[in-house]
């Protein structure tokens, strides 16, 4: 005899010894599933929450999964360095346009929201939003606004030429022209001083830099150290000046003569 | 355990006469199959019933009432571990070599023959003893419900070579403790060729 046809005679007659059919098991499965039937419908909250704890196998994995994730994004949008990396990730998407910007003042952190026209921009200050009505070539290709909790506006303008898709702050792309930068927050005006009409003005030039890194990610580079003994990629010029409690600032590659022109335009 | 797949969407819609059919019907084999797991009466019938709750409650989120036989005896087999756990212990009933409680009436001449049977009988369930638990019910659902290996596995949420594996260790275990057991030089000679088929089918499988 095989032991295959020895195991399944040994087997079949152990297993009738345990005697079949007895009532009472199917009894107690009924009233077990009616009682559970009916404490689930009268489950207190406390009663939930201890069940909550108390999950098995597969529902206690999703549930843990679940709480996991809720942490992680609450995490990835409350604390400041997680939340400018999401909203970097956010923005390569196209989902969302707002960005954050830190001023001079240590309190003022402002998000600015991108808008499509002067008039909505406008909404997000309390200052009045004077554009440049001169311009040697080109269109606004962004226009940035927004405030801080303590009333502190932003207005961010940027102009490029025909060409090119680049601005003067961002300036990671060729042909920069020019941004307008308009703040009700006391900025620092520094440079050369020069007057047109009534107003007195600052002009000076910016060096901008880009290391290896910039040249992946488009950003300027952060180390000041790293500046030392590095020649500027380029550089741009700045117009400052204050007007009505507003500071202006122009920054781009025109010369004196047409950044002037530009400022005297803005009315 | 073959259940009607009409009978199981219709449990899965909550009617309880057919969850009560549905019990009938696999009743039997369920707490053959448990017993012989785990050897203890009691405990079998304990196990069968939380099975069968956790079956209707559960019943709903099978998605293919075609696999309701694997995946029955999935609950089945995992709930009867837990509970040997919980028991933390595992008394071997002696074996009655005269059988259960019912006795058939026999024919003078054949007694002896059953005698022998009953004896061979003995010695196969004493060696099937020995074996740990997986081993045991990787037998149990193998020679007893008839699962193929690829039932098995999906049973033991395992892969089917850890179950060829198993079954093959099972055996080659069974034979040589029926070789020890025995003084009947048959188990010797069966044990050597069932060793020798094993380990051939076992190379081939691995192949």
């Amino acid at each position: 005899m095989q032991l295959d046809e020895m195991l399944r005679n040994a087997l079949d007659r152990k297993a009738q010894e345990v005697t079949i059919g007895s009532p009472e098991i199917w009894q107690r499965i009924e009233s077990r599933i009616s009682e559970q039937q009916k404490e689930k419908t009268e489950v207190p909250f406390q009663a939930r929450i201890r069940n909550f704890f108390s999950l098995q196998g597969k529902r206690k994995k999703t549930v843990f999964a679940t709480i996991c994730s809720v942490l992680v994004v609450t995490l990835l949008f409350t604390m400041t360095p997680l939340q400018t990396f999401a909203i970097e990730k956010l923005q390569s998407f196209g989902t969302m346009m707002i960005i954050s910007k830190k001023g001079n003042g240590p309190t003022m952190e402002t998000h600015l929201a991108e808008f499509n026209s002067i008039a909505e921009a406008q909404s997000k200050v309390s200052f009045p939003i004077l554009i440049p009505s001169y311009l040697p070539e080109g269109q606004i290709q962004h226009i940035m606004a927004g405030s801080s909790e303590n009333g502190m506006g932003f207005v961010n303008i940027s102009y490029n030429n025909m060409q090119g898709e680049g601005t003067a702050t961002r300036t990671e792309g060729p042909n920069p022209r020019l941004t307008l930068m308009l703040t009700n927050n006391k900025e620092e005006i520094r440079g050369q001083s020069i007057t047109f009409g009534n107003q007195t003005a600052y002009w000076s030039e910016i060096n901008f830099y880009y290391g290896k890194k910039a040249e992946s990610t488009n950003k300027p580079v952060e180390n000041k150290d790293e500046l030392k003994n590095t020649p500027p990629s380029g550089t741009h010029h700045r117009l400052m000046w204050e007007k009505n409690g507003v500071t202006y600032t122009l920054i781009g590659d025109l010369n004196q003569d047409d950044m002037i022109k530009v400022a005297q335009s803005i009315q | 355990m073959e259940a009607d797949i009409d009978l199981i969407q219709r449990c899965q819609q909550g009617d309880k006469h057919a969850f009560e059919d549905l019990y009938k019907s696999c009743q039997a084999k369920a707490l053959r199959t448990v017993y012989l797991i785990t050897k203890q009466p009691a405990l079998s019938e304990e196990i069968v019933q939380e099975s069968f709750i956790q079956c209707y409650h559960e019943l709903r989120s099978l998605r293919k009432p075609e696999t309701f036989q694997t995946w029955f005896y999935r609950i089945l087999v995992r709930m009867s571990w837990r509970l040997m756990k919980r028991e933390r212990k595992l008394p071997s009933i002696p074996f009655d070599p005269f059988g259960g409680n019912k006795q058939e009436p026999v024919a003078h001449d054949d007694v002896d023959s059953i005698i022998e049977q009953k004896q061979m009988n003995q010695t196969v369930y004493q060696a099937l003893d020995q074996l740990n638990e997986h081993l045991r019910t990787t037998v149990i659902l193998h020679y007893f419900n008839d699962l193929s290996l690829k039932e098995i596995a999906e049973v033991l949420h395992c892969p089917e070579g850890t179950v060829k594996s198993r079954l093959h260790s099972a055996k080659k275990q069974l034979a040589a403790e029926l070789a020890k057991h025995s003084q009947i030089s048959f188990f010797n000679h069966e044990s050597k060729k069932i060793s020798i088929q094993n380990e051939k089918e076992f190379d081939v499988n691995a192949t």
